[in-house]
């Protein structure tokens, strides 16, 4: 018996031995190799070129012209996402020519494009199909990408801003994006802000490119701080309608709803940060004597109170997990950040020395944007850890009053950089500012909507 | 049948010292010979080398070239001059790439080009590749002509496929089709195994982009990571350590953080894409 297992063990040694060799030194290794190798070194970011010719009506009439409209807006929509480059040209597809669509995406790149977007539409009544057809230019063959679809309807009911044509187009974008970076696009969303001389301020709504503004408070008093709610269907405000700073909410798409009161406490009610479920409201109200920081629960009115300090607490703002809560507090002498845990415990401070206001919490929670008093106001950003504080503007004017788009990424925000207050988009980094608003009335106070329901 | 140890055989005495050394020459052997085994073999991969660190600045310079459309017309007069990527490369076997690179060869050899290119200004690069590919154009100007072109299969190995890909240029600013990580362009790729090359620029990209600043003086890890259908990240493991714990765990959160990805092309039909990226300090980049 002895050999025997003398022997088994030595077979078993050698066995054991050549798995042990024979299996990979990693459990990745024990699959397929890669199907493609990359190097990455540093560098700045380059956007992807793309180009977007008029698309080709199928079948039916364009009588809403969407063969144009549509690569208009939407194209304006890409530049605006930060990620592309739209490369120009007029060139029209005919139908049912794929000689006729590969010489134009030869045309294309020669002029740079790396990849194109390509419609065909479908007009049946009311109801538009899209086909949208994203082609690779850096191939020989302009191999397809991905094919994509869209329906639209032109009877859907008019409600304020919705044109359903440009919306077709922002959502057409917003695909686009996703196809092309992985993170759906920003385009489907609406803008909120305030219009109007010191003497009367209405809220107004348009797409987020600011086309389309159309008012929803229609008061004659004084209209602040709008704020969508998470599900993008209602806008909490503080309003002068009745004398005193008092907190509504408004339905910006649904004309025949009244609006709604939210809070009516003596003092000041006012800056409000809606809870990532939509059922609190985060409010400063002064009811107490100063300025603290308390929690609505919206369905049931009932009222919770964070903050019990001697100084000033304000502007609250909501981290994306809900369980967190940023302020302002200017318990440490200036106004600086503050953050507390939800229910009002766990106290820390984020900034030191200077002049903070206006925390904004990223939907992406691994940053809190806000305004620096240096002269004039500047945009800064830092992470909720308290490292990275960097400038987003500085040397154009005053700058102020930050609002996160829902991907993170893009921040609207007020400016009189142009001699008067408007408003303004750019990315997180600070590149690619855009001027959204203009006319004689001064725009403020930006609110971007989530993605429209 | 059935072996019985005899009487006699069961009373020697087992010589157990030789017996423990010859255990152990065998197993020393053995792993020899399977470790030289698995240097030489082709099978366990079979990559295409993508160098796209300086491949951004090809890319955004394509102006200026005329493209032929990809051509079932008759040959257009501008198809003639038209530079075709060097026939050499293109001709290679498939397999013999992988045997000379396993992953563990790829920093050294990727190393030197990347470099060189990060080195040179944007400007340079566009002017790099028409004068790499010249010589082709005296040797293949009716190649795209006198070979029909077949219509483009998914099928990524098949030899039809891949001499389409050296008859029929790909556009200018994204190099040559080299089939090999020796190119000389700014981006080599292979056509053949994973043909979009804009879905590795947007990927690189977000990589990229994450990694910037947290960039280490260093040797840098390899790492190998798994992109779904929709684009989410499924995997990411070290596949080469960079010796330092630290720089491999940054450069896997730099992969963690850059997705989700793009999801993958509709005619990638496999259900995961496997890429290997190895990170390249550049001290004069971001």
């Amino acid at each position: 018996m002895r050999r025997i297992a003398i022997a088994v063990l030595f077979a078993g040694l050698a066995v054991a031995t050549t798995i042990g060799l024979w299996a990979p030194p990693s459990p990745v290794r024990a699959q397929a190799p890669p199907d493609v190798y990359i190097n990455v070194t540093g560098g700045g970011s380059k956007k992807l070129n793309i180009a977007i010719p008029e698309f080709t009506v199928v079948a039916g009439t364009d009588g809403a012209g969407l063969a144009k409209l549509i690569p208009s807006v939407a194209g304006n929509d890409l530049t605006l996402s930060g990620s592309f480059s739209v490369v120009a040209g007029s060139d029209r597809v005919p139908a049912n020519n794929p000689d006729a669509l590969r010489q134009i995406w030869a045309n294309f790149v020669a002029a740079g494009a790396h990849v194109g977007a390509h419609g065909l539409l479908t007009f049946r009544g009311d109801r538009t199909e899209t086909e949208v057809r994203l082609y690779d230019l850096t191939a020989p063959d302009f191999r397809l990408i991905a094919t994509r679809k869209f329906e639209a309807s032109a009877a859907q009911p008019p409600t304020p801003g919705f044109d359903w044509r440009r919306r077709l187009a922002h959502r057409i974008a917003d695909d686009i994006v996703l196809q092309f970076t992985g993170e759906l696009g920003v385009a489907d969303t609406k803008i909120s802000y305030v219009v109007g001389p010191s003497g009367a301020k209405e809220i107004v709504v348009a797409d987020y490119d600011g086309v389309g503004m159309s008012p929803v408070t229609r008061n004659g008093a004084i209209n602040l701080s709008p704020v969508w709610s998470p599900d993008a269907r209602s806008i909490a405000f503080t309003s002068f309608m009745n004398g005193y700073p008092d907190l509504f909410r408004l339905f910006p798409f649904e004309p025949r709803r009244g609006v709604q009161t939210l809070a009516s406490f003596h003092g000041i009610n006012s800056s409000p940060s809606w809870s990532p479920d939509g059922k609190s409201l985060a409010l400063t109200l002064s009811k107490d004597g100063n300025p603290e920081i308390y929690v609505l629960t919206v369905q049931s009115g009932a009222l919770q109170r964070l903050t019990r300090h001697a100084s000033i607490d304000t502007e609250p703002t909501w981290s994306p997990t809900g369980q967190q809560i940023a302020f302002v507090s200017d318990r440490a002498g200036g106004a600086r950040i503050f953050v507390m845990d939800r229910d009002g415990s766990n106290v820390r401070q984020l900034t030191t020395s200077g002049f903070h206001t206006q925390p904004r919490w990223s939907p992406k929670a691994d940053t809190i944007v806000y305004t620096q008093r240096e002269g004039t106001h500047n945009l800064w950003a830092i992470t909720p850890g308290g490292t990275n504080a960097r400038p987003l503007t500085s040397g154009q004017g005053d700058n102020q009053g930050a609002s996160w788009a829902p991907d993170g990424r893009h921040l609207a925000f007020q400016s009189n950089r142009s001699g008067r207050w408007q408003v303004y988009m750019m990315l997180l980094d600070g590149m690619e500012t855009t001027q959204i608003t203009s006319g004689a009335a001064e725009s403020t106070s930006p609110s971007w909507s989530p993605r429209l329901p | 049948m059935h072996f019985h140890i005899g009487p006699a055989l069961g009373r020697i005495r087992l010589p157990l010292g030789p017996a423990v050394v010859s255990a152990i020459l065998h197993v020393v052997l053995l792993a020899i010979v399977v470790f030289s085994a698995s240097m030489w073999s082709d099978k366990r991969t079979k990559p295409v080398y993508v160098v796209l660190a300086p491949a951004t600045a090809a890319i955004g310079s394509p102006k200026g070239v005329t493209m032929p459309p990809r051509v079932e017309e008759p040959p257009a007069p501008q198809a003639a001059p038209q530079p075709a990527p060097p026939a050499p490369p293109a001709e290679l076997p498939r397999r013999e790439a992988p045997r000379d690179l396993p992953a563990r060869d790829l920093p050294s050899r990727d190393l030197p080009p990347s470099r060189d290119a990060v080195a040179l200004p944007d400007r340079t690069l566009p002017a790099r590749a028409p004068a790499r590919l010249r010589p082709a154009e005296k040797e293949l100007p009716t190649l795209p002509n006198t070979q029909p072109t077949p219509t483009p299969t998914p099928t990524p190995t098949s030899a039809p496929a891949r001499r389409e890909a050296s008859a029929a240029p790909p556009p200018q600013p994204l190099g040559a089709a080299t089939g090999s990580a020796s190119g000389a362009g700014p981006l080599t790729l292979n056509v053949s195994d994973f043909p979009y090359a804009y879905y590795i620029r947007q990927v690189a990209e977000k990589i990229r982009a994450q990694w910037n600043g947290k960039a280490i003086p260093g040797q840098q890890p390899a790492v190998i990571f798994e992109i779904r259908r929709d684009g989410r990240l499924s995997l990411a493991a070290i596949d080469k350590s960079s010796g330092n714990a630290y720089y491999d765990q940054v450069a896997l959160r730099a992969i963690n953080d850059a997705g989700p990805f793009p999801p993958l092309p509709e005619e990638f039909k496999k259900p995961m894409l496997r890429i290997g990226l190895q990170f390249v300090f550049d001290p004069t980049g971001g």
